[in-house]
């Protein structure tokens, strides 16, 4: 069975029933997996927190099923943490919460060194994982919450080898995209990193992974005023290039058909990309749309 | 971006692969004008260039996509200078069509839906480019070919839509279609509707009855009464060798399976046809009733 096969595996069974017990015992599995994890001493790995190395106690294998159990059950614990809007906090919320904000700490450490290449992978997956089920809290209040440790502790993860630890980590930026888009584009660090990830990752062959992120992305720039032309401008010069290579390819590759195919090919994924990246973009405010006007 | 978007296209058509570039290269160009909305009006003229020179070398349904996408964003806010424009494009894009569509429309029939799909979009939006269109006799009289012989139902659709709203503009007033212009030039283009429905009349009346029987979809049969009843009062429908004798034709015209229909059948159709009152005026009764409390100021009501 593979990494990818055992999860969604553990998922569909195990996770049902994790979370039916977390609904009865909401803080039972989040507690337990701040213990396992040690989290008092660690230090996630988009700084701010002190120490240094992996954290908390333990063989991967228990921290990692700590984490899973956690996430498979916070939804339990965040309907008594978040007010439903227009209404006052549940009793003991803050009481409760606290318990979230180290236990995303945990999670956002270093891997222990001692783990197997498949361990490392399985505990960012999980990282990644209780980082999109946490995304309505870190909205309610990012500073306090974690939002840019966390946000780093993903963008991190998105080129990783594993197909399911990076696909976990598209759903988490993707995620908290539509969660925090205005928390994210109101810090420039932020904004800076969500972006400086997106230029590392337009190289990713998967134009489905690749327009994810990219929109993802958008939606974060079309709440800031200043980011569409930086946002913007890769997708221009991709497409000129690519425009240019098929302008000759008539020319120089001559009657072969396959050959122009295979640059059509690239420049439609080149267009998809384009597109991906306006797509989100339909409510600009007016100076965004005036920088991304001046663009097209 | 744009002055490489609209290299794109002839460099497809000259390295001969459209078919990959055209639909990823329009669905950008829909994005970009969702984007910058209005903003996109200066790059309009050259991006409609590139829609009808490409469009011309290959006609293609995206590229008729991208058609319908510029006259929503612009139709709205369209000048009478706009509006013959937009007639103009119509008349190119259905001119290229009609000619790759040739004799057997039904072999592509997605370009065929996007045709009429775009056609009832300028009816529905923008009705002058619609009526003063030199290719709007044809659309509609392709349309009404498409009732009784099309099985696929999304060019049925699109023709049965376009018909209806067809329909509907060569019977409304000014403010009803919300014209810019004066009543006169709406009553010029309610005629020029009125005179090609006419003509398409007898196609539609046979098309609606065969189709009925033989070759509709049940889910588009609602849509048949929503198509027809504008249609019914139409002046050249109601001269006596219009709807009656349309209808008479095509019922007697209709294969007897065990008996049914029979006469007095065919007779009860032909007379509720006939007979059916005018939606339209009724409407206009609706229009004209004396304001309300909830009506008023939502502009329903006239004096």
């Amino acid at each position: 069975m593979g990494l990818e096969e055992y999860c969604e595996f553990r998922e569909a069974f195990l996770g049902v029933a994790v979370a039916e017990l977390g609904r009865q015992r909401p803080v039972a599995f989040a507690a337990h997996a701040v213990q396992v994890l040690g989290a008092g001493g660690g230090a996630h790995e988009g700084g701010g927190a002190a120490g240094g190395g992996a954290a908390g106690g333990g063989s991967w294998q228990r921290r990692e099923a700590a984490l899973f159990a956690a996430t498979a059950s916070v939804e339990g614990l965040l309907s008594r943490v978040l007010a439903p809007p227009g209404m006052p906090p549940p009793a003991a919320a803050a009481e409760t919460g606290t318990l979230l904000v180290p236990l995303l700490r945990a999670a956002l450490a270093p891997p222990p060194a001692a783990a197997s290449a498949a361990g490392v992978a399985l505990l960012l997956r999980a990282r990644c994982k209780l980082v999109t089920a946490l995304a309505p809290f870190l909205a309610a209040a990012p500073a306090e919450h974690g939002l840019e440790a966390a946000l780093r502790g993903v963008l991190g993860c998105l080129p990783h080898a594993a197909a399911t630890t990076a696909a976990a980590a598209l759903e988490s930026v993707v995620h908290l995209s539509r969660r925090c888009a205005d928390e994210i584009a109101s810090s420039e660090p932020l904004i800076e990193a969500l972006l400086d990830a997106l230029g590392r990752q337009l190289a990713d062959p998967d134009a489905e992974r690749r327009a994810a992120l990219i929109s993802a992305c958008g939606r974060v720039v079309a709440c800031s005023a200043s980011h569409a032309e930086r946002f913007v401008a890769p997708f221009v010069a991709e497409l000129q290039r690519a425009s240019a290579t098929l302008d000759g390819a008539a020319d120089y590759l001559g009657p072969a058909y396959e050959s122009r195919a295979r640059v059509a090919a690239q420049l439609a994924e080149r267009l998809g990309d384009a597109t991906a990246a306006l797509a989100p973009l339909r409510p600009l405010p007016k100076p965004a749309l005036v920088a991304v006007r001046t663009h097209l | 971006m744009w002055p490489a978007w609209c290299g794109i296209a002839p460099a497809a058509v000259r390295a001969g692969v459209e078919a990959q570039v055209l639909p990823a290269l329009c669905r950008l160009a829909q994005e970009a004008l969702r984007a910058v909305r209005a903003q996109f009006a200066p790059l309009l003229p050259q991006t409609a260039a590139v829609l009808t020179s490409a469009f011309d070398a290959s006609p293609s349904a995206p590229l008729l996509e991208l058609a319908d996408a510029l006259l929503e964003a612009f139709a709205g806010a369209a000048t009478a200078e706009e509006a013959a424009a937009f007639a103009s494009l119509l008349d190119t894009l259905s001119a290229r069509t009609l000619r790759a569509l040739g004799a057997s429309p039904l072999e592509q029939p997605a370009l065929l839906a996007a045709l009429l799909s775009h056609a009832d979009l300028h009816a529905k939006l923008l009705t002058p480019s619609l009526a003063t269109a030199a290719s709007m006799p044809a659309l509609l009289s392709l349309a009404a070919s498409l009732l009784g012989t099309c099985r696929e139902p999304e060019p049925l659709d699109a023709a049965m839509s376009l018909l209806g709203a067809a329909a509907a503009a060569a019977r409304g007033t000014a403010a009803q279609l919300g014209y810019t212009g004066t009543e006169a030039e709406a009553a010029a283009h309610r005629a020029r509707l009125q005179a090609a429905l006419g003509a398409a009349g007898e196609a539609v009346v046979r098309g609606a009855i065969v189709g009925l029987v033989e070759t509709l979809p049940e889910p588009s049969w609602p849509c048949i009464a929503d198509m027809v009843a504008p249609m019914l009062h139409l002046e050249p429908w109601a001269r006596p060798n219009g709807l009656r004798a349309w209808a008479h034709a095509a019922l007697a015209a209709l294969p007897a399976t065990g008996g049914a229909p029979d006469a007095r059948c065919r007779e009860a159709l032909l007379t509720l046809l006939c007979a059916f009152p005018d939606p339209c005026t009724a409407a206009q009764r609706v229009m004209r009733r004396a304001p309300s409390a909830s009506g008023a100021g939502m502009g329903l009501a006239q004096p």
